[in-house]
């Protein structure tokens, strides 16, 4: 795709994304109330950034996610992705942007069939791309993106660890070629010793710059070592965006002063 | 002093595997020990041999002795005097550690009862200001509430209150604030820290997170592949380890300040995973991570004692 204006279009651009859901019943004759996820929230990701989202559970970061992977559509507001709103109704359009946008969610064992080896996982997002090409060869190229030894291909998910399966979600995540990656605490559901080796691959493939990586956290220290940019959210709203690192240093929302002073170091 | 809590040469298995080899530590009134590991270490299960509340097949061997009373040799009938009354627990996943089907009233009026006869007419009033003192606003509505109508926080708090009501003097914490968010674990365990000293109890607190357990325990206790590989007081196991375990541990640990000074560009690892409880390595189980590793770990080292603090290695630094 081609951009015909002098400045070339953000990745993704949302502007006042809103995003209402009906809370339940208060009672049984009670009115259902607005619950919003997302409140008119204004974010652009330029081609090649890192950024983090932080927050506290229910501030929204996961909603955000799952709107500019097109997973949930704004109630209000736009989402553009590379200067277009992606629609289901352009088949061949929409498919593309399926394959621009990859997610790694957070628990890697629940993320895979347990009947299906892992080669033939990692094959399924390119058949149903209808991607050309030699899929074995483009499997184990992603297999070793990751570090990951070519015997995983013929592997169930129970017999690899925790670590390893993750691995096999980011690469099954690359294989499309995607141009960008959100990971949903991609390294929360694992053992201190193998997030920080997920966590450097992340930072190597935003460090590539062909990738666009946007990485939720609940962990400041995480996102500060694989993210260049942060975004706080907090109750649906972005409070406070910018370079990680003078963020972490003088945070100015509440916030943001909140997560700087939750983070634990050893003393 | 006499420790409430003597703990020695403690197996767990069920026959085939062997989660717990050989432990053996103390925990001295009123302190607050910090018990450290990957999953599959076996710092659960050791909890668990504590309480008797190992899984089907699973059992215990050693001795771990509370007060003067020996926990591995007891029956179950004389275990369930002991369990919630000199020993609880706080779980880790605190919505199905409560009866979905019961208000959390239910539970506090089981354990206020039986924790005092005289005091379980006015269970209500206890348990209030049990909660009152975590830091549960409106405690007595909370009360009338069922587990799923309150947060995550309030629930962990819940949890910690009915351990608290129980008067026990060994509170054993698994993963209190796995499930919790960073923003409030703090707080939970602040409240838990905080009652525990109030209650003149001694706490055990089973954590994957060094960074906890340098900033609320008094000692503390690394466990890898079954094994107790070093303990000592916090300050000076974590300022200086002596296991290499101990030592990539603390090295993995991602830190803010660490990660924000150093500009680290590639955080340090330690190569591999954790063995299986299948394919654990004869001898020392760390030794196929370990950069120190010589043909002498292929037989399981000795425990050396110095100083309070003990060791388990070969090829200590």
């Amino acid at each position: 795709m081609s951009s015909t204006s002098s400045t070339p279009k953000p990745l993704v651009d949302c502007q006042n994304v809103t995003v209402s859901y009906k809370a339940p019943r208060a009672g049984i004759f009670g009115k259902r109330s607005q619950f919003l996820a997302l409140n008119d929230v204004t974010l652009r990701i330029e081609s090649g950034e890192s950024l983090g989202i932080v927050g506290s559970s229910g501030a929204g970061k996961t909603t955000f996610a799952k709107v500019i992977s097109g997973q949930v559509r704004p109630s209000a507001g736009t989402f553009e992705f590379r200067g277009s709103e992606p629609s289901p109704k352009d088949k061949e359009k929409y498919r593309e942007f399926r394959r621009s946008v990859q997610y790694v969610f957070q628990n890697p064992k629940s993320s895979f069939d347990p009947r299906i080896r892992i080669g033939r996982a990692l094959i399924e997002p390119l058949r149903s791309l209808k991607i050309e090409g030699d899929y074995d060869e483009k499997v184990m190229h992603s297999l070793g993106t990751v570090g990951l030894d070519k015997a995983v291909f013929g592997r169930y998910p129970h017999e690899l660890s925790g670590g390893q399966l993750q691995r096999a979600a980011i690469a099954r995540a690359l294989v499309v070629k995607p141009k960008l990656l959100i990971a949903d605490e991609p390294a929360s559901s694992l053992d201190v010793s193998i997030r920080a080796q997920i966590l450097n691959l992340f930072k190597e493939l935003g460090d590539t710059g062909d990738l666009t990586l946007v990485l939720i956290a609940h962990d400041l220290a995480a996102v500060a070592h694989t993210s260049r940019k942060l975004a706080v959210f907090e109750s649906g709203r972005v409070v406070e965006g910018g370079l990680a690192l003078e963020i972490l240093k003088n945070p100015q929302s509440d916030a943001a002063k909140r997560l700087v002073e939750a983070n634990l170091a050893i003393v | 002093m006499k420790p409430i809590l003597q703990v020695r040469d403690l197996w767990v298995s069920n026959g085939r595997l062997t989660a717990v080899r050989g432990v053996s530590l103390d925990v001295f009134p009123g302190q607050k020990l910090g018990l450290v590991g990957e999953s599959g270490a076996g710092k659960s299960m050791f909890g668990l041999a504590i309480m008797d509340l190992l899984p089907f097949g699973w059992a215990a061997k050693g001795s771990a002795i509370l007060g003067d009373t020996d926990l591995v040799a007891m029956s179950e009938k004389e275990h369930c005097e002991v369990r919630g009354r000199r020993v609880a627990m706080v779980f880790q996943d605190s919505l199905s550690a409560l009866d979905p089907m019961k208000r959390i009233g239910w539970h506090f009026r089981r354990i206020v009862s039986r924790a005092s006869a005289d005091q379980a007419a006015r269970w209500q009033d206890v348990s209030v200001e049990i909660l009152t003192h975590l830091g549960v606003e409106n405690a007595a509505a909370a009360l009338r509430k069922y587990p799923h109508q309150l947060s995550g926080g309030q629930r962990q708090r819940i949890l910690i209150g009915m351990a608290v009501a129980t008067k026990s003097e060994l509170i054993i914490a698994d993963e209190p604030t796995t499930s919790v968010d960073t923003a409030i674990q703090r707080n939970v365990l602040d409240t838990l820290t905080a009652a525990t000293k109030k209650l003149g109890a001694s706490l055990i607190l089973v954590t994957h997170d060094l960074a906890l357990v340098s900033n609320y325990c008094d000692t503390v206790a690394v466990m890898y592949g079954g094994h107790l590989v070093e303990s000592g007081p916090t300050s000076e196991v974590l300022g200086k380890s002596r296991h290499p375990y101990t030592g990539a541990l603390i090295n993995s640990n991602i830190s803010l300040p660490r990660v924000m000074e150093q500009q680290v560009k590639t955080l340090p690892v330690i190569p591999g995973t954790m063995p299986s409880l299948e394919s654990m390595p004869t001898g020392c189980a760390f030794r196929l991570r370990c950069d120190r590793a010589s043909s002498v770990c292929e037989e399981i080292p000795p425990v050396t004692t110095s100083d309070g603090r003990t060791l388990r290695c070969w090829n200590p630094k």
